[in-house]
Formats: C-alpha cells, structure tokens, sequence
C-alpha cells in the first residue's frame, strides 16, 4: 500500500462514521424532520452542487485560495514559533522578559484583534493569514518553550563529555529531545491556522471558503453552505492525519501519538 | 586535547551562581521590561513613522478610549448580552460534557457510541457552523449559546474522558470496598480523581467559549462585543475598534487568570498548575 | 583527612609527597566547594572536599542521600564549576567536559532518537572516524557490552540493564583515561547489578581505566572498590577514606563473610550513620 494508500485507510476507518451520518441525514430529511428542505438539503442536493463546482473549477480555485494563506500562516508560525520558543526555552533573560507579554496574549481570542488586522493588513489576503499565524503561533511556541526547557541536562552533558561542542548541543541534542512536544503543539497549530484562516475568510473576505460560505448564506444557495463547510473540514482532516502519519514516521523512537 | 589551563587554582569555573535575592527579582525586573519594551514600541511606532497612525494609533490613544469606552452604556449592554450568552454557553457545555466524558470514560459502551461523533465533529472548524445554525435557527440566542456549546463540548468532553480513564481502578475497589455506593463511588472517586485533567479542559474552554462567541457576533451581528467591534470597524472609528479589542483581551486573560487563582486556592491539593 | 588500614601493615598516605611517590595522582581535588542558590536561599552542597585517584584506581565515594555525592562527580567531570578550590586531572586543571573524562549516569541520558548503534557511534562520529573504521569499532564494543543483535533497538525497547550496556559501550568507546560514574545500577533490579557488576570490574582489569564511582550502596562499594571516601550530610565534607583490602578477583558471595569486609562494613555505617542531624528530617 502506497502512501495516499495507508493515509486513505486511515480516514476510511474514521470516515465510517460520517457515512453513518450522512444515512441519517439522508433518512431525516426524507421524513423531514429536521425542517424543510431548504434548511436542510438532502445529501444528493449537496452533492449535485459540489459537482457543479469541482466541474467548473470554482471549488478547486477556493481550495487553492483559501489553502495557500493557511500553508502561509503555518509556516511563517512555525518558523516564529520554534526559533522564539527555543530562545524563551534555552535563555533565562529571554524567558523574564517576554513571559508577562505571552501570557497575556495566550488566552486572548485572536479574534477579537481581527478587525484590528484588517485595518493594518487591508480586507485582503493578509489579514486572513494574520488571523491564521496568530491563532497557530501561540500552540508552537508554548510547546517549543516548554519542551526545550525540560530536556535533561544530562542527556546534553554526555554530549559535551563525548566531544561536542556547547553551540552544537543545541542542534545534536535539545532540537531532536524537544521534537514529540514540539510536534505536538505543531498539530493544534495546524488547526489553528485552518480555523483562522476560515473564520477570517468569513467575516470579511471575497475570496476562499470561508467566503464561499458567507455569499451562500446571503445568496440563500444552501447547498454550497454545506459544500463549504464539509470540504473545509475534509480537508482539515486529511491535513491532521497526514500530520499524525509524518509524526509517527519521524519519532519512530518515542510514544506516538493518535 | 584537554582543554584545560595550567596557571594556577580557578575558583569559579562557570559555577553558575546567581544570588537568591536576585533570583527573586530578576523575573519581575525583566519582565516589566518586556511589558514596558512592548508598550514602548506600540507608543513610538506610529508617532515616528514606522506604521501609519490611522493604521495603527499610538498607545496613549488606544488607552485613553478604552477609558471611555468602558463609560458607555452601549458598551455595558453589549458586554452584558455577550457575558450572558458565554455563561450560559459555558455552564451547559459543563453539564452535558463532564458527565458524558466522565461515563465514557468509565463504560465502554458509552465511549463506543459517543466516539464516533467526536471523531466526525473533531476536524469541523465549529465557527463554520454558525452560520448553519442561524439557518437553522434563526439570528437570535438558540444558535449563538448553541455554538459556543458546539465549541466547547469536546475539550470538556475529551478532558473528562481522559480524567475518568486515569483513575486507578484500585481507588475503585477500595471505594467499594469501604461500602460505597454508586453514586457516592461516582462523586466522591471518580470526579476528584479525574479533576486535574477535567480543570485543564476546563480552562480550555473558556478561551474556546469567548473565542466562539466572539466569532458569531463578528459573524451575525445584532448585539453583543463582537458586533459592537464590527459597527465600529465599519463606521470607520479605528480607535474604538483598538480600545474594544484591548478590552476584550483584557478580560480574556482576567478570566483565565480568575480560573488559575480560583483553582489553586478552591483546589489546594491539586499539584501544579492546570 | 584520615587513612584507616588494615593493623600491622604500613599504610601510604595518598597525598604524602615526601614518601618518594613515584605516582602523580590522575585525579585530585583540593578544597572543593560548592553553593547553590535557588529563590529561596542558598545551600552549601560541598563545604571543602580534598579528593585523590591514582591511575588506574577504583575510587567510589558514598555518603548520605543528598549528601552532593553526584555534585563532586560533576564538577571532577567538568559539567559544573565549583563555587571555590580546584580539580586537576593529570596536573591540568578542569574546566569543562571532554572526551578524556567519561561519564555514564543512571538513566535518561541515551539519546532516544538513536539506536544502540547510533548511540555508541555518536562519540566516533564526533572524533571524525570514518564510516568504516567507525562500524567496526561500533561493533567491537556492541559485543563487548553484550548487547550483540541489538543495534537497531532504540532505547525504549530496552530494559534498564541492557540501557546501562548501552551507556557504558558509548563512554568506553572513546577511550577516556578516566570513567565517572554516577550511580549507574541505581535503577536496575538486584539480578541484574550483580551481573554488570562483574562485567564492570572484568572491563576495568582490561583496561586500567581510572574509575570514579558514586553509590549510596555500601556493598557495592565495598565489592568493587580499591577505597572509599565517605561523605557527611550537608555541608558535607569527606569523613573518612577507607582503604579496601580484600583481594582480587572478589566472589560477591565469599566475601560477605569475610571479617576484612563486616569490619568495614560496620565502619562505613557508623561513619553514615554519625553524620544523621538530631532532628529526623534531612534537606
């Protein structure tokens, strides 16, 4: 079995489930219990539209919009994210000083500084990947900070009494030690940017998924609200466990993680 | 090559120390330096040039209409009807959720029939389904506490779930052994030994409670923070959106920090942080 | 600092240079001090420690829990530096790791990403050996430790014993004049200590290496060591040094009988059990 094989057989063993869902769907919009059929198209109806739209070339453009900005965001929080950590991790005085700034910013909503965003970053593409760099940063970073901290100095010590140098611990010892929690905070990231990226696309946006959703609701075209909704979380899943299929490749020596 | 040098005794060989009373202060000294450095830059950015004032206003400005911000009615009803609505959103997650997580946790026919709904609601992005649920049910409450309770369910529901596997099933026996009965056994074993990790899904949540809620009233207006941001996003009033948002963070990191405080001291026996 | 030994026989004191010693010491350590601080105070984990291993000696140093036992390891090894005195090796004086000063702990120092081949290879490759000559050097040592057939296991598929093999098989293959070791069976089930135990002692008749061994197990001490240095509690200082006279090769069961050994065993424990504080509860 390939790769795309053993990640398909992945999500077909959790997509069961959804196929049992989407039965019940099928069956309460038939009696019609779930109110009428505009509210709640039958799954064929939504489907028809997807069709429609993967056809035409819509829904692969808004996939591509909308997935670019978050690949944007993720990167640019991984990067941010690892190499801050690392220092708040690593450096006494670093960690003094930006522990109070952090703190405060951990628990706070990104989104409430989005409108904020759109006014420095325009109502364009920026300002969604502002949206998904800050709601993906704080997981990163925290775990970075944490794990870098926490790895044992002896473990580093045997380095140093088998020849390496102090500057070269960092890449040969504390980087690969700090890796599980590191990766770890890298897959909240990853939502975080998906839902960030959204959300933004969403409140205010011409383009992406996110928006595809909001013009739907406006244009009462339900059906592609559901598209919408379904192919982003879809997505998001197949990103999520391609992630856990890497992690579990890549730390192969420690405990995977599900 | 040992590096070593041959002139004479060293005393201190990176011996690391840093006095106590230093040890003590440093972190505050420092850190008020981070807030004072990050304040600075905020202040100094737009007044000398390096970002747009009408982009990005000063500090001092953004302070100032925070101020009377606060002094608004409309701003008291706003925090009002979103207070109200992530409360409600809150408790009820807590309700279903812990008992529903706790069970899963403890029978496993419970875990088979709940898992497969985490499994298919995990990767949704619950803020794509607000708009669903107004088409469901209308603008108005039902679908705005009822994300927010979509929003948080699952980390209370998982957290409890994890919590409730953990207890070790000897406190089990011993409960029952000491003539517990089920309920008791329920009340008094298994929620305080499932409780650390129940508290920290718990502080979760109640970040994902003011995030959601926010997203929906950005999202669908009518009252509210979010909507009072928005309103003032479009009317162009940049200062008040800053001031709103600075609010709003504020009260995030209060709360969060009410929920630490409030857990270390009702919970004293709890080691650690959540 | 005192020298018991054996009635009758005349005893060289270590550091009694007008005896003509024809032995520079490999190891020595004057007035070694050590403070610690922490938000909450200081502590005073070493108050002077004069400590001396001739080469190819078998030192361990036991004392109380806490007693900084480890401290004195790691500041001989150069991982951390002393609050005042010095420690020369060979004349030079320390002042950071090297390759020359081995040490093996009692457990999470493997490097988890790496396997029992990658581990014991990390010294090698550091030293610039090539491939080649670097695998079968690995593999000299993967049968010298007995871990043959499992290079490719990583650390979490293998017991405690079998993770010590490891640990000493990585520090011995670069060769150092000196081994510190800091509690090493520690965590290992009795079974299985007395195994490596022999295999320590078989390994260090090989290759006369300078040991230096920390244990709070007295018989441990006494079945491996040529002497003993016996900690006090904090501040701790050095309350005896005890020459272990018992021949070598050592059967770990005769020599429980033996008197040499009740009699230092008994003197060791009067020694530990001195330098309790009054009051019950210790740092």
């Amino acid at each position: 079995m390939g790769l795309v094989g053993r990640i398909a057989a992945s999500i077909g063993w959790k997509l069961y489930p959804l196929l049992a869902i989407v039965g019940v769907w099928w069956f309460l919009v038939d009696r019609g219990t779930l109110g009428n059929e505009f509210v709640m198209p039958p799954p064929g109806k939504v489907w028809d539209q997807a069709r429609t739209m993967i056809d035409d070339g819509t829904l692969s453009d808004e996939i591509r919009t909308t997935f670019t900005r978050v690949f944007g965001a993720y990167l640019l929080a991984v990067v941010v994210g690892v190499v801050v950590g690392t220092m708040i991790g690593r450096i006494q005085v670093v960690r003094w000083i930006t522990r109070p700034v952090v703190s405060f910013l951990f628990p706070t909503p990104k989104v409430a500084i989005y409108p904020a965003m759109t006014i420095i970053f325009g109502l364009g593409a920026a300002s969604k990947v502002a949206l998904g760099f800050a709601e993906a940063l704080f997981p990163v970073l925290l775990a970075t900070a944490a794990a870098t901290s926490q790895v044992e100095p002896r473990m580093s010590w045997s380095a140093l009494a088998l020849g390496t140098s102090r500057p070269a611990t960092l890449f040969r010892v504390i980087v690969p030690a700090a890796l599980p929690q590191i990766l770890t905070g890298a897959r909240i990231g990853l939502v975080g940017s998906i839902v960030g990226v959204y959300l933004g696309e969403m409140i205010v946006g011409s383009d992406g998924l996110g928006q595809m959703m909001a013009v739907a609701y406006r244009t009462l075209n339900t059906p592609e609200m559901y598209v919408s909704i379904i192919t982003i979380s879809l997505a998001g899943l197949l990103l999520d466990r391609s992630f856990l299929m890497l992690r579990n490749r890549l730390l192969a020596w420690s405990e995977e993680e599900h | 090559m040992p590096p070593t040098t041959d002139d004479g005794p060293v005393t201190t060989v990176r011996d690391g120390w840093r006095h106590p009373i230093w040890l003590r202060v440093a972190p505050m000294l420092f850190g008020a330096l981070g807030v004072a450095g990050a304040l600075g830059a905020w202040e100094l950015a737009p007044r000398v040039g390096w970002v747009r004032p009408t982009s990005l206003p000063p500090f001092s400005d953004v302070l100032g209409e925070v101020f009377v911000v606060l002094g608004e009615d409309e701003f008291a009803t706003n925090l009002g009807a979103s207070s109200q609505r992530w409360s409600l959103g809150l408790l009820l997650a807590i309700l279903v959720g812990i008992p529903l997580g706790t069970l899963m946790g403890r029978f496993r026919i419970v875990h088979k029939l709940v898992d497969p709904l985490l499994v298919v609601g995990y990767p949704v992005p619950k803020t794509a389904l607000i708009l669903i649920f107004v088409l469901w049910w209308g603008a108005d409450n039902v679908s705005r506490v009822g994300i927010i309770i979509a929003g948080c369910l699952i980390p209370i529901v998982i957290s409890s779930y994890h919590g409730a596997m953990a207890v070790p099933e000897r406190l089990m026996w011993s409960a029952r052994g000491l003539g517990a009965g089920g309920l008791t056994r329920w009340i008094q074993v298994v929620l305080p030994a499932a409780l650390p990790q129940i508290l920290s899904g718990l502080r979760l949540a109640i970040a994902i409670a003011i995030f959601t809620l926010l997203a929906s009233e950005l999202l669908i207006r009518g009252d509210g923070l979010g909507a009072y941001m928005f309103t003032a996003l479009d009317n162009g009033q940049t200062l008040r959106v800053y001031a709103s948002s600075a609010i709003i963070a504020t009260l995030g990191f209060l709360l969060d920090q009410l929920f630490v405080q409030g857990v270390r001291r009702g919970v004293p026996w709890l080691e650690g942080d959540v | 600092m005192t020298e018991s030994a054996p009635g009758g026989a005349a005893a060289a004191q270590p550091d009694d240079r007008s005896c003509a010693s024809d032995r520079v010491p490999k190891i020595e350590a004057r007035g070694v001090r050590k403070r610690f601080a922490s938000k909450r105070g200081a502590v005073l984990a070493l108050e002077s420690i004069d400590f001396v291993a001739d080469p190819g000696e078998f030192v361990t140093i036991v004392g109380p829990s806490g007693c900084g036992k480890s401290t004195l390891l790691y500041i001989v090894g150069g991982f951390v530096g002393a609050t005042a005195g010095e420690v020369r090796v060979d004349g030079r004086v320390v002042t950071a790791p090297d390759p020359s000063r081995g040490i093996v702990f009692q457990e999470f120092a493997l490097f988890p990403w790496k396997t029992v081949r990658g581990n014991i290879a990390y010294g090698p490759a550091r030293q610039g050996i090539p491939r080649g000559q670097r695998r079968e050097l690995v593999r000299k040592y993967i049968d010298m430790v007995k871990l043959t057939g499992f290079e490719k296991h990583y650390p979490k598929e293998l017991s405690g014993g079998m993770r010590q093999r490891v640990a000493l098989a990585r520090t011995l293959i670069v060769d150092p004049d000196v081994l510190l070791m800091d509690e090493p069976f520690g965590a290992i089930d009795a079974q299985t200590r007395v195994v490596l135990q022999a295999e320590l002692l078989q390994i260090w008749e090989q290759t006369h290496k300078t040991v230096v061994f920390v244990t709070h197990s007295v018989e441990e001490a006494l079945f491996l060591s040529d002497r003993i240095y016996v900690l006090s509690n904090r501040p701790t200082t050095v309350r005896d040094v005890l020459r272990v006279d018992l021949p070598r090769p050592r059967d770990p069961e005769s020599i429980l009988s033996s008197p040499e050994y009740v009699r230092l065993h008994e003197r060791i424990w009067d020694l530990l059990r001195e330098g309790q504080p009054v009051d019950a509860a210790n740092d």
